[in-house]
């Protein structure tokens, strides 16, 4: 599971500053936060432009909102507000659609030099692209609520209880989302299971 | 010792760290003697690692905000405020130079078609509303007097003495003339009332002091000599009457002139200076926006 706090880090008097308006402040919470933020834009949006907008979008609102901030878990509250922008903006595209991003295909990923790993090689890229594409074509049959709850827990590292914070809702209901959402993604994944790597694939089912 | 039957969520929840201490070390002892458990945490942290097995994407650049880009996004609540405040002093301006320029023309209006206050209705129903009333039945009264005094003159009295010596003799009449009363003015008259009507009036002197003495039951000749006196005093009261009406009629100028000139006058000049400042603060505002 990932870890994302260091002793380094202030963070609770890196947010009084930043309340008091000192953007350098809140400069530096961003570039802690950043990656988790777009990941998770990346993960709503399925788009990078469009979560790189909604990133940009959600820090400046995160900025104007700071006041409101009550103290509590800062990287649940800043998830919160890139996923109701993400939510906006899907919604926004519901209404007025636009051209597909799928449409350009891997054009982005391969323009893109952030999404190859240093140090990978080529036949190694394409392994993980594929078994990026599995995963993520795999959590896009789950519901949104549980992709996203996975997705938090899984992939960004949040605890229960942040997770709670993000999705707004209690305790309980993260921990079962949470199982169904793994439950589904097994068994889904086990229906191709040549496809992932050999040391996950099963002898038996679950 | 009963064993307890450990869920898939709360495999899931140990392996995620957000056990309970308690029942993580519960569930730490029950793996070491439970095979078939040992099986299921192991595929439940597979499918774990599997999800966590792609690294995140990395980020296009980094957000660091600017000065400029949280200014840019500042200003719209502000315009909007600003912009509601604008066209509301616009509104309070419009409309107190719209009283003002009301309040102004009713100053310069002329005053009998202004409705006076409520407060100030009894005080001239008593001195103005109702003298006016009074002045009108007066006349019309002195009328009807005049044409009994009339005939009276032409059918009873012709042998009556010249209208000078009357004349001559009026003063010394009127000077030792008892006050006049009712009872009096009835007997030559016909009307109690009318006497007191007449009373009223200043030119009507005279008159009343003649229709004294007529009282006195001292021959027809006396009180016919008198009444050619009457004859012309009637002849010059209802002129009288209604020559005295702008004197004895208060008008409103001269009724309530410190009303006019005074809280009305500061009304005015108050609700024009609230214009000017409204107007003064809306193109300030204006300019700045």
């Amino acid at each position: 599971m990932a870890a994302s706090t260091t002793t380094s880090f202030n963070e609770e008097k890196l947010v009084q500053a930043a309340q008091r308006g000192q953007l350098p402040a809140f400069n530096e919470l961003i570039l802690h936060y950043q990656h988790q933020v777009y990941n998770l834009a990346y993960h709503i949006m399925q788009d990078p432009a469009a979560a790189d907008d909604a990133t940009q979008e959600a820090f400046i609102s995160a900025y104007h909102a700071l006041a409101k901030f009550r103290g509590g878990s800062f990287r649940a509250w800043l998830l919160r507000i890139v996923r109701n922008a993400c939510y906006d903006e899907l919604r926004r595209y519901k209404r007025h659609p636009s051209i597909s991003w799928e449409d350009f295909g891997e054009l982005d990923k391969e323009a893109n030099p952030h999404l190859r790993a240093k140090g990978e090689s080529p036949e190694e890229s394409v392994q993980r692209d594929e078994l990026r594409a599995l995963l993520e074509r795999t959590l896009k049959r789950l519901p949104i609520e549980q992709q996203t709850t996975l997705f938090l827990v899984d992939r960004l590292g949040l605890a229960y209880d942040e997770v709670g914070a993000t999705m707004e809702v209690p305790l309980g209901t993260v921990k079962s989302r949470l199982y169904r959402a793994r439950g589904k993604m097994r068994e889904y994944l086990m229906e191709t299971q040549e496809l992932l790597p050999p040391r996950y694939r099963q002898k038996g089912s679950q | 010792m009963e064993n307890k039957i450990w869920n898939a969520a709360e495999l899931y929840a140990y392996l995620d760290g957000e056990l309970l201490p308690a029942q993580e070390e519960a569930l730490k002892a029950e793996l070491e003697i439970n095979q078939s458990l040992q099986a299921q945490l192991a595929q439940q942290r597979q499918t774990v690692e599997l999800l966590q097995i792609l690294p995140l994407q990395e980020t296009p650049r980094n957000y660091l905000l600017t000065p400029s880009l949280v200014r840019v996004a500042e200003p719209r609540p502000k315009l909007r405020r600003r912009r509601f405040t604008l066209w509301g002093l616009r509104l309070a301006t419009t409309f107190s130079a719209l009283v003002f320029v009301v309040a102004l023309g009713l100053q310069f209006a002329p005053l009998d078609a202004i409705p006076q206050p409520l407060a100030q209705a009894p005080a001239m129903i008593e001195k103005g509303v109702a003298g006016d009333m009074e002045e009108v039945v007066t006349v019309e009264k002195v009328v009807e007097i005049e044409k009994v005094v009339e005939q009276e003159t032409y059918t009873e009295s012709r042998e009556l003495p010249a209208v000078e010596v009357a004349a001559e003799e009026e003063p010394a009449v009127m000077d030792s003339a008892p006050p006049p009363t009712a009872t009096a003015s009835t007997k030559n008259v016909g009307g109690g009332e009318d006497f007191e009507t007449l009373q009223n009036l200043e030119a009507g002197e005279a008159y009343t002091a003649e229709w004294g003495l007529c009282s006195t039951e001292e021959g027809d000749a006396e009180c016919g000599g008198t009444s050619e006196v009457v004859e012309e005093t009637l002849a010059a009261a209802p002129s009288a009457a209604v020559t005295t009406e702008p004197t004895s009629i208060p008008t409103p100028d001269e009724e309530y002139p410190d009303q006019v000139t005074g809280a009305t006058w500061w009304l005015v000049g108050a609700l024009g200076l609230m214009t000017l400042v409204f107007a003064a603060v809306t193109w300030r505002v204006a300019r700045r926006s």
